[in-house]
């Protein structure tokens, strides 16, 4: 019975979203600009709350409380990093608006391949850019796997239930584009605002007396748990600080922000939407408070069991509505960032890949052919999730600095005389490369620095050296053929 | 080494002397005490003086302040999140022609 009411609840709340994302949205001609950023015409609202939906993700809502649980003060990064990243945005978000307003710019990797005048570079770049998105779906996909779980009471076949849901929103991106993203989120900011004032307000309160009582007891079962550990060790302050730097600029470098970033109606809109947001976002303290709430109430939890603390405490004190409200809440977060990644992907996937191969098609069609990519990369997404999904969530790291490995080149394109495409590309690959290795030997953190941030050292090295070394090539080159003309 | 010698490293190792934590502190206290009792017997002009500020405490991070109830690092984070669009304002103001 229970489980019926949750689900019921869970299912009306996707539903009543989409609707509404479908009904905002009808009476728009669905042309290549509309679908993928919005035609470039969101005011500061609206590209608030995109940006807000994009952001308070699965990870945010789940991971950020997991983490409170089972690392303490750590999980404070994340709050660091969004606010670091918002300066980041305010600070380059408006040129490279501009310049894609200029050139027309769709995707992140024609801002590459047109700037540093290289398709190839730009199919590297979108590559990659899937890759990083396909990776990044598997973790909304597993937030939707333990909400579901959660709200079934045990007693739902949960990969099926995840594919309905995931399949019902791909039909949604398919015929509402990135508009139709940006006004569920109105929905689901408001719903998940809502689910994280109860969790991180109402729980502390109910069981603690108040937040700030609630901190004196963690004091005392756990007294190390609110403070960062020293200098070197895992998850200490060095780390602390590299990861909210790679992080910081990672944010502006993955393909669906690029794509926000793009749908602004003007530069002003971008710079108000940076000043706006860290209000928004003070509400991830909540979403600590449930996390760390979790952890006196249902002390145990291990491994990935710790990403479902807060929703346990839920389940195990609150009526079935409650909890098929903050699952509902918990799923709409999961599913419009997961729209807008799928959107990304299929950007990339019919302008730069397909693009690359077969221009003239693409340019008669791109609405068909972003269309039908939106449903190979959500098929093959969702395959993947479901048949190996560990390996997925372990590679995540390769994908979370990985993203961030594109911010030399988009910083570089911002200057006159910039490096070459071969040049980028070498740096792209090198710090790639150093990623999957860290990946693979398990190494995340090098001399206490998050791994993200050596590989762009590596990056910004490799474009440094390979542009000397071309500059050094090129002015032999010349003094050889004045000799050979003299 | 002299047995005397050994014995007094002994007593010298067994006190709890962790100085990254609070609770140790009276063991640090009775050490320090020991050391300067130690260095007096040798003929040596010592006095002990404790540190306002324990770097050991500090980088550990146990005794950090608590503000408004909030552990400090996060009282910090959401002084900047109240900050930063503020600051931004007035960057994009002052930046405008």
């Amino acid at each position: 019975m229970n489980s019926t009411i949750a689900f019921a609840i869970v299912t009306a709340i996707v539903l009543g979203s989409m609707g509404f994302g479908v009904l905002a949205v009808r009476r728009i001609k669905m042309t290549p600009q509309e679908l993928v950023v919005g035609n470039r015409s969101f005011a500061t609202i609206l590209l608030c709350v995109l940006f807000a939906g994009e952001t308070v993700t699965s990870f945010t809502f789940l991971g950020a409380a997991g983490w409170a649980y089972s690392r303490g003060a750590p999980v404070f990064y994340i709050l660091a990093y969004f606010i670091a990243a918002l300066i980041v945005l305010f600070l380059l978000g408006p040129t490279i608006w501009r310049r894609a307003r200029e050139s027309n710019f769709l995707t992140n990797a024609d801002y590459f391949a047109s700037l540093y005048q290289s398709r190839l570079l730009g199919l590297l770049v979108a590559f990659c850019g899937v890759f990083f998105l396909v990776l990044y779906l598997s973790v909304q996909l597993t937030g939707i796997q333990i909400l579901l779980e959660i709200a079934g009471y045990g007693s739902v076949q949960v990969v099926s239930t995840g594919a309905i849901a995931f399949f019902l929103i791909v039909i949604f991106v398919f015929f509402s584009g990135l508009r139709g993203v940006a006004w569920v989120s109105v929905s689901k900011d408001v719903l998940v605002l809502a689910a994280i004032l109860f969790a991180g307000i109402v729980i502390p309160v109910h069981f603690f007396g108040s937040p700030v009582n609630l901190f004196a007891k963690l004091r005392e079962a756990h007294p190390d748990w609110l403070t960062l550990r020293s200098n070197l060790l895992p998850n200490g302050t060095v780390w602390f600080v590299s990861t909210v730097l790679v992080n910081a600029v990672g944010y502006v470098c993955w393909p669906h922000c690029v794509a926000a970033i793009y749908s602004a109606k003007s530069e002003a809109s971008i710079r108000r939407n940076a000043m706006l947001l860290p209000f928004y976002l003070v509400i991830l303290v909540l979403v600590f408070l449930a996390g760390f709430s979790a952890l006196l109430l249902t002390p145990g939890l291990k491994g990935d069991d710790v990403d479902q603390s807060f929703l346990r405490v839920v389940q195990a004190h609150y009526p079935a509505w409650v909890l098929g409200g903050v699952a509902g809440a918990g799923c709409l977060a999961a599913l419009v960032p997961g729209s807008a990644l799928i959107l990304a992907a299929g950007s990339l996937i019919a302008k730069n890949i397909v693009g690359t191969f077969s221009k003239s098609f693409v340019e008669r069609h791109q609405t068909a052919v972003t269309r039908v990519a939106i449903i190979a990369v959500a098929l093959f997404a969702f395959i993947s999730w479901a048949t190996a999904r560990s390996t997925l969530v372990s590679m995540l790291l390769v994908a979370t600095s990985g993203a961030a490995q594109f911010f030399p080149g988009i910083l570089l394109a911002f200057f006159d005389r910039r490096p070459s495409a071969s040049t980028i590309a070498a740096g792209l690959l090198v710090s790639l490369l150093f990623l999957c290795w860290t990946t693979a030997v398990k190494l995340p953190v090098i001399a206490g620095v998050n791994n993200g941030l050596v590989a762009m050292a590596l990056n910004f090295a490799v474009v440094g050296l390979v542009s000397l070394a071309g500059l050094t090539f090129r002015s032999r080159r010349k003094l050889t053929e004045r000799t050979c003309r003299r | 080494m002299e047995p005397y010698d050994i014995n007094s490293l002994i007593e010298f190792l067994r006190f709890r002397s962790v100085s990254a934590d609070r609770q140790f502190k009276p063991h640090l206290e009775a050490c320090a005490d020991w050391l300067l009792h130690r260095f007096k017997k040798a003929g040596l002009d010592a006095e002990n003086h404790p540190t306002a500020v324990s770097f050991g405490i500090y980088f550990a991070n146990r005794d950090e302040p608590i503000l408004f109830g909030f552990p400090f690092l996060l009282s910090y984070l959401i002084f900047w999140a109240g900050m930063t669009p503020v600051c931004l304002w007035l960057a994009d103001r002052n930046a405008r022609p």
